[in-house]
């Protein structure tokens, strides 16, 4: 159950979004921008947070944009992960989308609430890590375009005030060999332990990871290790695990040893898979 | 825009019925549902967190979780709960194999089946099990409620 | 007509299916008050201050209750637990004060703004470490407390709160005559009931002196007699309505809920107060699964034949008793597991740790001490270089033998183990265990598990039955037990249609119990349901069956012995066209004349299970159940011995249940088990962090077996050996489905492996790190 008090805006542009939100962050609402709602619900109903108004975006006409344009593919923030699935535009964000949380769950969550969330893990960014995206972002004189690789450093960076409205890659990623592998304790649904996005341009493999560390991360380093195409795949996959900056955790779901234990011998069947054909 | 801040009159289709009904922007569809206006308590809550799939409803052909989805957000929806699918085959069929034991976890499931028939031609093993995972029960073995869902995909043809 | 043995569909079933049934919080009263209580942050801390200003701000609060408000302890054995609170928290999750409020959201809200001041103590957060020498005394005055149940025998400064011994055989004991010993220990976790519907109950006090009380319970007798002792009413004051309960699992047959709401309703002049646990609370504040550390000595000629036995057993009981010493007893009675042993030395204890306090299990212990026994069996069987099963058989209990405590064995009141495991053999195509090659790093591998239960109730636990018929004939069927799942309420009406001779579906029982107006039904746990409430059906159907052909006989100018009952009809047996119908004596016979003779007729049974005693204090001596279940539950695994990943291909259930009732229903419960047991095998454990805290309260991270999860094909098949004494034969089986898939999981995974897979739930984490894991 939940506390009192959390007033509802639904506007309808990006700028209706983002004054909404400052007059009620100056009120002193602590307000929040609402997606799938399926965060701030779990996190309000342990008293982690107290928004005393929730924006939604989901009725600006961009941010429920889902399209392929001419050499684009345009993502809206407020698509579901259900929705990417179906439509299936991009294949490695499908395979990557299409194990966050559960069937039912991924009717609501969106992109753009989970790219944001405030859990380490926000799987569905993982392919964006690996490819030269535009971000769309709403802020008070309305829609500015960045890189995405600038938003995003393990977790997103804007402005207080400000929301992802849409993603936008080119077309040709969807063409790349890929894959996508979640690892978890035991089940099937369930955070990961690592999760691993991949893909392979012409001679290199680039891979991100969520659950491994406290945040989704990739490196260069790791991607140089993976695409030594003259090493046995067993070989690179140790070194690439020696390779990760980050420090593996330990949690309920599996000790830091374990982790890279997994990892490894993930990398290693990932590498197979996309060198497979050669 | 839609502002609301306080006690609201909103219009919900549940069931193929249109009620005008007062909400507050923070209830979810689950508390919405299962509250004295309406008391359809087939939705049950299981952990209000979006883990069990008790609560599950149909919105719009798609299932969702009704504690993770506030009220206000369901207007203008096509809402259904188990008991709009009285005397339709999926209940019939987890009836028939004994798909349920306490059945406190039931309508959820039902609802998921119901939603993957909509949106699914031709389901298969993996499909049933992919949708259906969103739920848990503690009762029975699953494998009765995997039989039930195929025997109300194969009473509507599967596909063929 | 036959209804036992028929696939009766559950009278229950269309209301389920539609969404329709009701349970406890689905018919809410408007005006109703909540109660939400402020759970401990802390595993062991004494409580400094509470400051309760701010949550009484907040509008729309009417109270807030703190340990002050309630100085008096509770238990259903020892009273050792406040029911907030008393100076210290004890575990994480304790419920230290109570907030009373219009709505549950400004309880919630005012229950999260109560301010307190901890002084942590020291952590026992095992089981070793509540056995220490100096370790920290949880309950430093366990040997003031008052006991409400004898027996239990708590230890004065130490952390055990009970003791069980059992001594069988000769006292110079037979190791020397050992060609083989070997030892073996085992450790399982707490687990959760996770029941879907979480606990709650709401309470009103009315003025005239009436107390209503509707929760989830499975024991609603239990909470009537608990609340009048406690609260110095006279128990016909106390009314509990339990409604269908959505899972139960042995989790709701504690009491602790009904107590918080009663209080909470006190303190705001008796208005109705409901208590709804959040799921977080259901998991952290009420009580879980108990943890076991088991070590087992066992010794065998080397032809296999079991000699000697030397057992401890120490459950990690958490933070306050509730049924721990009874569930000692259980575990104490049939210790051995069903295997004929001589020389028996066994002690159980139970353990205060600060851990979530522990109740009532399916299976009542039985299932962590299966899992300790059959990895002894097995160990021994790998020792003495035998076939698993085979060593099974020649030990396997057999009628002429006694158990642990020396009942006697008959040939009613044991299943036939012998027949349940060369059924299993040929069910499951029984390898021996041998590891078979399926794919570069795949294995299969069988394991093979055996059990035995018996109830354990209480001496006195009592269970009734009243029948009254409609005009039309139809009858109305009234018990005490409640149904959480299993198909209660269905069997005791395929009983008594069966009884009658009349269609189960003109038999109507009500769904829900209320004690004032039900008959008792003891509690329904311990699988005990079909066995006491069938007895009482029983005995209602022949006070029915009697008054039918008493008022037959003077209809139909006989005497009642030359009628017969059957198809809603009383007729000569010579000539069945000489006959009345229900409908013509239900409510009286009338003449053709006019004039009308009896009444209604209204039949009642009722049953008390004989024979039953305490177990001896220094010898367990006692016959601790009326019968005794026994199967044997097998897996077919498939192991990935590169990543330690492993599936479930084949599950395998064999039981004695004596006579199946209704085939579909004993094979859809036990099946129901037999995932669950395999839930806990592969996943399932309470996680407490080094501070004790409770890690995984949620089921996002507390993970159970979901859909594709299950195994690739369940095998379930009975073998029929009647226990003469219950109805048609009949043995419990609710339960049992559960209790040895975690041993068998884990004696396959150990052959897999080359390992001793002694520490469930085993994830592919834990095996790897078996397997050597870094160093590996
Ligand atoms: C049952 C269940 C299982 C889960 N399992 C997984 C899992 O396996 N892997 C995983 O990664 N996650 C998992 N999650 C967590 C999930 O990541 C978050 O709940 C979800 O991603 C939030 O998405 P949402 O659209 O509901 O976001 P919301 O709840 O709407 O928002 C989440 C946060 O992002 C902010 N936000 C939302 N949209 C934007 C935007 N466009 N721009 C800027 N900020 C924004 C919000 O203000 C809020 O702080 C699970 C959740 C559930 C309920
Ligand atoms: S109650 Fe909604 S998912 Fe559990
Ligand atoms: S039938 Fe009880 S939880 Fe599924």
């Amino acid at each position: 159950m939940m506390t009192p008090l959390m007033a509802y805006y639904r506007p309808s542009t990006v700028t209706e979004a983002v004054t909404t939100f400052r007059q009620l962050r100056q009120d002193g609402h602590h307000p929040a921008y609402w997606s799938g709602g399926t965060e701030i619900l779990t996190r309000r109903r342990l008293h982690e947070i107290y928004p005393g108004a929730v924006v939604d975006i989901k009725g600006i006409p961009e941010v429920g944009q889902h399209a392929v344009h001419g050499r684009d593919m345009i993502f809206g923030a407020g698509i579901s992960l259900w929705e990417i699935a179906r439509a299936d535009y991009w294949p490695l964000l499908t395979a990557t989308a299409d194990r966050v949380a559960d069937h039912t769950s991924r009717v609501q969550i969106t992109l753009g609430g989970n790219i944001a969330s405030h859990l380490p893990y926000r799987e569905a960014v993982l392919p964006w890590m690996l490819v030269d995206a535009t971000a769309w972002v709403g802020t008070i004189k309305g829609i500015q375009t960045r890189p995405f690789c600038k938003l995003f450093d393990g977790r997103l960076v804007l402005a207080d005030d400000e929301f992802l409205v849409a993603l936008q890659v080119s077309r040709d990623v969807a063409s790349f060999p890929y894959t996508s592998r979640k690892m978890t304790r035991r089940d099937w649904v369930n955070y990961p332990l690592v999760s691993i996005s991949a893909t392979k341009d012409v001679h290199t493999i680039h891979a991100a990871f969520s659950g491994y560390a406290l945040e989704p991360f990739r490196d260069d380093a790791i991607d140089r290790v993976l695409s030594e195409e003259d090493l046995p795949y067993a070989v690179r996959a140790e070194r690439a695990v020696a390779a990760i900056p980050r420090k593996a955790i330990s949690d309920i779901h599996g000790s830091a040893a374990y982790r890279k234990f997994v990892t490894q011998y993930t990398l290693a069947s990932i590498i197979e898979v996309l060198e497979g054909g050669q | 825009m839609k502002s609301i801040t306080g006690a609201y009159e909103g219009v919900f289709h549940i069931n193929g019925q249109t009620r005008r009904m007062v909400v507050f922007p923070q209830d979810t569809l689950l508390s919405l549902l299962r509250g004295h206006a309406v008391s359809l308590s087939g939705a049950k809550p299981g952990c209000e967190n979006g883990d069990c799939g008790a609560c599950t409803v149909v919105l719009d052909g798609l299932p969702v979780k009704s504690c993770m989805k506030l009220a206000v957000e369901s207007e203008d929806t096509a809402i259904t709960t188990v008991e709009g699918l009285y005397d339709t085959e999926v209940p019939k069929q987890f009836l028939d194999k004994w798909a349920f034991q306490c059945g406190y976890c039931t309508s959820g499931f039902i609802l998921v089946a119901y939603a993957m028939l909509l949106n699914t031609s031709r389901v298969n093993d993996a499909i049933i099990t992919e949708w259906l995972r969103s739920n848990v029960c503690r009762c029975t073995g699953y494998q009765e409620i995997h039989e039930a869902v195929w025997a109300a995909a194969n009473a509507r043809g599967n596909g063929t | 007509m036959k209804v036992i043995g028929c696939s009766i569909p559950r009278k229950d079933a269309r209301d389920k299916v539609t969404g329709r049934a009701k349970y406890n919080h689905d018919i809410t009263v408007g005006g109703t008050l909540y109660a939400v209580p402020r759970l401990a942050e802390y595993a062991h801390a004494a409580i400094k201050n509470i400051r309760t200003v701010a949550a009484l701000k907040v509008e729309g609060v009417r109270a807030v209750l703190t340990g002050q408000d309630t100085p008096f302890l509770v238990g259903e054995v020892l009273e050792d637990r406040p029911p907030l609170a008393h100076g210290r928290v004890l575990y994480w999750g304790e419920p230290v004060a109570l907030v009373v409020a219009d709505s549950e959201e400004k309880a919630r809200l005012a229950a999260s703004l109560i301010d307190i001041d901890y002084e942590p103590l020291p952590v026992v957060n095992s089981i070793d470490e509540a056995l220490k020498p100096n370790a920290p005394l949880i309950h430093p005055d366990v040997d003031r407390y008052t006991i409400l149940n004898h027996p239990v025998y708590p230890k004065s400064h130490t952390n055990i709160a009970d003791h069980v011994h059992v001594r069988k055989g000769p006292t110079d004991p037979l190791w020397p005559q050992c060609d083989v010993v070997i030892e073996s220990r085992s450790v399982l976790p707490q687990i959760d009931h996770m029941a879907m519907e979480t606990r709650s109950a709401t309470v009103e006090i009315l003025p005239g002196g009436r107390v209503l009380v509707h929760s989830t319970t499975q024991a609603p007798f239990a909470v009537q007699k608990m609340l009048a002792h406690y609260f110095q009413l006279d128990q016909g004051q106390v009314v509990v309505m339990a409604p269908l309960v959505g899972g139960a699992f042995g989790g709701k047959a504690a009491v602790q809920l009904e107590i918080l709401a009663y209080l909470a309703s006190r303190a705001v002049g008796g208005q109705m107060v409901s208590v709804v646990n959040s799921r977080e609370q259901d998991f952290a504040m009420s009580p879980v699964g108990t943890g076991l550390d088991a070590h087992f000595r066992l010794g065998a000629r080397d032809d296999g034949k079991i000699l000697a036995a030397e057992i401890t057993y120490r459950l990690d009981i958490g933070a306050y008793t509730d049924s721990a010493p009874r569930i000692a007893r259980a575990i104490a009675a049939q210790c051995t597991g069903p295997y004929a042993v001589d020389n028996v030395k066994c002690d159980v204890l139970c353990v205060y740790t600060n851990h979530t306090y522990t109740t009532a299990f399916r299976g009542f212990g039985h299932m962590p001490m299966t899992f300790a026994i059959e990895r002894a069996i097995e160990k021994l069987a790998d020792a003495l270089k035998m076939d698993s099963l085979a060593l099974r058989l020649m030990n396997a209990i057999r009628p002429g033998q006694s158990s642990p405590t020396k009942a006697r064995l008959t040939a009613s009141n044991v299943g036939d183990l012998p027949k349940a495991l060369n059924a299993m053999a040929k069910l499951i195509e029984w390898n021996g265990g041998k590891v078979m090659k399926v794919g570069p790093h795949l294995i299969r591998v069988q394991g093979i598990a055996s059990f035995w239960k018996t109830s354990s109730s209480p001496p006195d636990a009592v269970s009734g039955a009243v029948i009254t018929m409609n005009k039309d004939g139809t009858v109305n069927l009234s018990i005490g037990a409640v149904e959480c799942g299993p198909g209660t309420k269905t069997t005791a009406a395929q009983i008594l249609a069966e009884k009658l001779q009349m269609p189960v579906d003109r038999v109507f029982v009500h769904l829900d119990v209320n004690t004032e107006v039900d008959p008792e039904h003891w509690k329904t746990v311990a699988s005990l349901s079909t066995y006491m409430v069938g007895k009482a059906v029983e005995e209602a159907c022949k006070d029915l069956i009697r008054q039918l052909k008493n008022l037959a006989a003077i209809a139909l100018k006989c005497s009642p012995s030359d009628l017969a009952v059957a198809g809603e009809k009383v007729f000569l047996r010579d000539d069945p066209q000489v006959m009345v119908r229900f409908s013509d004596i239900a409510h009286g016979y009338r003449f053709p004349e006019g004039d009308t003779i009896g009444g209604q007729r209204i039949a009642r049974g009722s049953f008390v299970i004989r024979h039953l005693n305490l177990l001896d204090e220094e010898t367990g001596e006692g016959r601790p159940g009326p019968g005794w279940t026994v199967g044997v539950q097998g897996v077919l695994l498939e192991v990935n011995t590169e990543t330690f990943d492993y599936r479930v291909v084949k599950a395998a259930s064999v039981i004695d249940a004596g006579k199946v009732l209704n085939p579909q229903g004993a094979k859809s419960v036990v099946m129901g088990g037999m995932c669950q047991g395999l839930s806990y095998a592969t996943r399932e454990s309470v996680v407490y962090g080094s501070d004790g805290t409770f890690l995984n309260r949620q089921m996002r991270s507390y993970r159970t077996v979901r859909m594709g999860e299950q195994p690739e094909q369940y095998l379930v098949e009975f073998v029929e050996t009647p226990q003469i004494d219950a109805p048609f034969g009949a043995r419990p089986l609710g339960e049992h489905g559960v209790l040895a898939m975690p041993a068998a999981v884990a004696n396959a995974l150990s052959r897999a492996l080359g390992i001793e897979a002694n520490q469930p739930p085993f994830v592919p984490e834990s095996l790897w790190a078996l397997a050597g894991g870094e160093k590996a």
